[in-house]
């Protein structure tokens, strides 16, 4: 399973890279790129699902079946993408006291193709099919610090188990409501 | 690290100043007429100087400064304002220019959050910045890390969808950044209304709330901004944020059914203006004979800077070396809000 940390980042030489980008004080770049490094450890299927229940066939189809009880729609799409923009605003505490606030913005497109899904009862329940190519750009204050593309099958990345919840009515769990964004 | 450095973290670090850059300070007084319109009033730099910064200061506790902000247009410093009250409010503008090898460009931002920023292309250093709304009341308008200005607002009731703009005045040439100052202004309660016993209806006490906080830097100090670093600031309470004399001064004066703690970081902005490395004339322009005599001069001086450079780059080399004995500052970094959205306008799906 991918994270959003990896797909921005890569590996640790990748958050080093970052920081040198940020700003030239490296204990100050190297705390701010390590925090929003933290809050980005949640994984990139949450973004993919969580734009599927933003706008998507699938969320139409999850609409039909949960209002028709024993429906069963297999959805094809050729082509999806959605970009998603995550905003994060950092204070930069010295000795404690707030000294400066620094704007971080994540980009990250998503491109699916060839997707092949089953719903039922308003839950995504079966993966059949399905690539997306996704890529990350992390600026702070306008200044671009990492820049990166990663492509990977959905059924291995999108773990379905017993149906992910598309609409808030077929909410079973908590981890059905929860969003990139709330988590991190 | 001294915290006044972190504003200049992107910065290159500044020569010892000289004088090829002159600064000038220029106020204006002018009278808001009691209209209810929100006015605009303008001073200018003087012809041929670049704007660094500005600001204002009033004494009329019913006056509202809507925005504080270099004009985009020519030099100058605009400050638009509604006195509500019956009577006119006298308001002071006050413009901070330079003449010299410097110049200065507005970057403006305009968004409809209560939060927007704004950076200086890079190579520039930020002197000032500004802000301008005509239906939310700022809380902050401050330096950001990175050499931009950022700024927040309240809502006013009835005003969901704010309009925001932010600026920064990105000056170039011979200017360097020399950090800022900073510290803390703490507004007191100064007065407090008749209040109800019950707890139930204590929003219906209203406390004065006041402070003014003078705060300096190393350098030449051209501008500055304010920022809130606890509790909530009454709508339109800053009456001054503005150069004065050799401090940045920032004066609170609001009214509030709040009285708990409130205070703000009042942050100077210092440069420095280093000497240019002018280019030398071309050979040939003098006689060969003075060249002859000047030649050794320049390799014996570059000889004695080429060894103090090593020197320097030694020492430099064994301080980083060797452990800090004093107290160093404690440098974090806290995730103070985040929001994602999808752009739904680049939506694309094909069945």
């Amino acid at each position: 399973m991918t994270t959003v940390r990896e797909l921005v980042f890569g590996d640790h030489a990748g958050e080093v890279q970052a920081a040198e980008r940020f700003a030239h004080d490296v204990s100050i770049a190297g705390a701010a790129v390590s925090a929003v490094s933290q809050a980005l450890d949640f994984e990139v299927s949450d973004v993919v699902v969580w734009a599927w229940k933003t706008r998507s066939a699938l969320l139409e189809a999850a609409r039909e079946t949960h209002a028709t009880p024993g429906l069963v729609r297999e959805v094809t799409v050729k082509t999806y993408a959605l970009p998603w923009d995550y905003e994060m605003h950092l204070d930069v505490l010295i000795n404690g006291t707030r000294s400066a606030t620094v704007k971080f913005v994540l980009s990250i497109a998503l491109e699916i193709t060839a997707l092949a899904a089953t719903v039922q009862n308003g839950r995504l329940t079966g993966l059949a099919a399905g690539r997306c190519k996704t890529s990350a750009l992390l600026q702070a204050e306008g200044r671009m610090l990492a820049q990166r593309e990663v492509s990977f099958e959905l059924p291995a990345e999108v773990k379905v188990g017993d149906g992910i919840a598309l609409i808030p009515d077929a909410v079973s769990s908590p981890d059905d409501q929860s969003s990139p964004a709330s988590r991190s | 690290m001294n915290p006044l450095v972190v504003l200049s973290l992107l910065a290159v670090n500044a020569t010892a100043p000289s004088a090829p850059v002159q600064v000038h300070i220029h106020t204006a007084q002018v009278q808001v007429a009691a209209s209810g319109a929100v006015q605009e009033f303008t001073v200018d730099c003087r012809p041929g100087e670049s704007v660094l910064s500005g600001g204002f200061r009033h004494t009329a506790p019913e006056l509202r400064v809507l925005g504080s902000y270099p004009s985009a247009t020519k030099a100058g410093w605009v400050v638009s304002a509604v006195q509500p009250a019956r009577a006119p409010a006298d308001l002071t503008l006050t413009v901070v220019c330079a003449v010299g090898e410097i110049r200065s460009a507005v970057r403006v931002a305009t968004g409809e959050k209560l939060s927007a920023s704004t950076r200086c292309p890079e190579g520039s250093v930020v002197t000032g910045g500004g802000y301008s709304s005509s239906n939310a009341a700022f809380v902050s308008s401050y330096p950001a890390v990175g050499e931009g200005w950022a700024v927040t607002a309240a809502a006013l009731p009835g005003n969901e969808v704010p309009n925001l703009s932010v600026y920064a005045v990105c000056a170039s040439g011979s200017v360097r950044p020399a950090g800022a100052g900073l510290e803390t202004l703490d507004v007191a309660v100064s007065s407090q209304s008749p209040c109800p016993v019950t707890p139930a209806a204590s929003a219906a006490c209203v406390f004065g709330r006041s402070g003014v906080k003078e705060v300096a830097c190393e350098g030449q100090l051209v501008g500055g901004g304010f920022e809130v670093a606890e509790g909530q600031l009454p709508p339109f309470a800053i009456s001054g944020a503005a150069v004065a004399r050799d401090a940045w001064r920032v004066t609170v004066d609001g009214r509030s059914s709040d009285n708990r703690p409130l205070s703000l970081r009042v942050i100077a902005i210092c440069v420095l203006f280093p000497e240019r490395v002018t280019d030398g004339p071309p050979v040939g322009r003098k006689p060969v004979s003075e060249r002859e005599e000047i030649l050794p001069i320049i390799a014996s001086s570059c000889l004695v800077a080429a060894l103090l450079l090593a020197l320097i780059l030694v020492m430099s080399a064994r301080m980083r070396s060797r452990p800090r004995r004093g107290q160093q500052a404690q440098v974090s970094v806290a995730l103070r809000s985040h929001h994602s959205s999808f752009r739904l306008d680049e939506f694309r799906e094909v069945r």
